[in-house]
């Protein structure tokens, strides 16, 4: 049964935030240090729940150069079991503090039966867990009253007996929560390459209509496979996706991801820069 | 609840390696444990069991990875025997749960390593330091990176 269920909101309106990163540890000096280089930089939530963002001087220097969008890791929003009540707290009083235009989580699970995965599990494309879904989002609206964007996952293979499609399942999804998406165009691009697929194909389907953002990664081929593995650049083969997302999507914002291999701040920076020039090119 | 028992089997199946293998060896008693109708248990049965094997692997290449950034002078103390006796020793425990639970698997890692009696004198001293300081370190910007 749904309970209690989210209240689709109204179109995104195109408002561009601009191009930055997804700020890791060794980067936020240079960061601070350059921030006309970026125009606003995403953090993952998780990094800083449980440190009382008032007192966080990290956060502090952050939030007086950029728009800071908080990224969520381990809510899992796709859990039939729902989600967690003290997680979700600390959640909502960092948003709060942050004031962002939006936050982001994902279409996954994380967590079963008390167990944590420790990672993104896919969750089956049925009715069932858009219910679920749903729920849940109508939970953490109660929470959080910004605006919620759901990124797209990296899935390594489908769970069976599927009632639709991944495009299907975003599109009903968007329509029944009225959530924006946070398009992961490395999760898209390798998803559809690690099935036989065109990603420009599979792009088409989906609700283009409603991604407020991009994550722009590179990953690497292992085993016949590729992963989605954020260790390095941008691959010319995603820019050329993200290019297409831009000239039909309401975009406000697109975020260079690298978590293996860094490089130096000024060559992500660069990558940000790239996004920012697309992002500005396809603007309405 | 049907999907919360799909997703109790699942977690099993990506966090247990002795799991994997009660599933490989008889998928109907796996699926028995959890409350799964008929449509569950069939797409319990269609996932590939090498579609469930891959994932895992992927789950512990990242506590390896979380592991290794966390215990940096370890693991070049350690060369290339840290994956493996990283792999060999994460496929008989679970990842701890919590929000600190890359801490937690990187100090058990630690704790098997100092018990372990092919490390050298050295490495487990190194080991054994970087447990230590480890232990008390704030834990806010060392959770995972996904």
């Amino acid at each position: 049964m749904v309970a209690a269920e989210a209240k689709p909101r109204a179109a995104w309106e195109p408002a561009l935030l601009g191009a930055g990163i997804s700020l890791r540890r060794p980067h936020v000096a240079d960061a601070i240090l350059h921030a006309d280089e970026l125009d606003l930089v995403e953090i993952v939530a998780d990094h800083y729940l449980g440190v009382p963002p008032a007192v966080n001087a990290e956060l502090a220097a952050l939030r007086e150069r950029f728009t800071i969008v908080p990224h969520g890791l381990d809510l899992s929003l796709g859990s039939a079991e729902g989600v967690a009540r003290r997680y979700l707290q600390r959640l909502a009083a960092l948003v709060e503090v942050l004031e962002p235009p939006y936050w982001s989580e994902h279409t996954a699970f994380t967590h079963a039966g008390g167990r944590s995965i420790g990672h993104l599990a896919p969750l089956p494309f049925t009715h069932e867990a858009l219910d679920v879904l749903a729920r849940n989002i109508a939970r953490v609206r109660d929470a959080i009253a910004v605006p919620l964007i759901l990124e797209n996952i990296a899935c390594p293979f489908d769970v069976p007996f599927a009632d639709m499609d991944e495009a299907e399942f975003l599109h009903r999804l968007v329509d029944r929560t009225g959530c924006g998406l946070l398009l992961d165009v490395a999760n898209l691009y390798y998803n559809a390459r690690n099935r036989g697929l065109d990603p420009l194909e599979v792009l088409q389907a989906y609700p283009l209509h409603a991604v407020v953002q991009c994550h722009l990664a590179g990953g690497h081929r292992s085993g016949g496979e590729w992963i989605d593995s954020h260790a390095f650049d941008v691959p010319e083969e995603i820019w050329h996706v993200f290019e297409e997302v831009a000239r039909r999507a309401p975009l406000q914002a697109a975020i260079v991801e690298r978590d293996e291999n860094l490089p130096a701040f000024s060559q992500l920076a660069e990558e940000a820069a790239r996004a920012r020039s697309i992002l500005r090119r396809s603007a309405p | 609840m049907s999907l919360h028992g799909l997703q109790c089997a699942l977690t099993e199946l990506f966090v247990g390696a002795a799991s994997r293998e009660r599933y490989a060896h008889d998928p109907q008693a796996f699926a028995r444990r959890f409350d799964l109708n008929e449509r569950d248990r069939a797409q319990l049965d269609a996932l590939a069991s090498s579609a469930v094997a891959a994932y895992a692997s992927t789950l512990l290449r990242k506590r390896q990875s979380e592991a290794a950034r966390l215990l940096p002078q370890t693991h070049a103390a350690l060369g290339e025997e840290f994956a493996r006796a990283f792999d060999d020793w994460a496929q008989r425990t679970r990842l701890p749960d919590g929000r600190r639970r890359y801490i937690a698997d990187a100090l058990g890692f630690c704790r098997h390593l100092c018990s372990s009696g092919w490390v050298s004198p050295e490495q487990r001293a190194i080991a054994g330091a970087e447990r230590r300081s480890l232990r008390p370190r704030s834990w806010a910007f060392f959770v995972p990176r996904w």
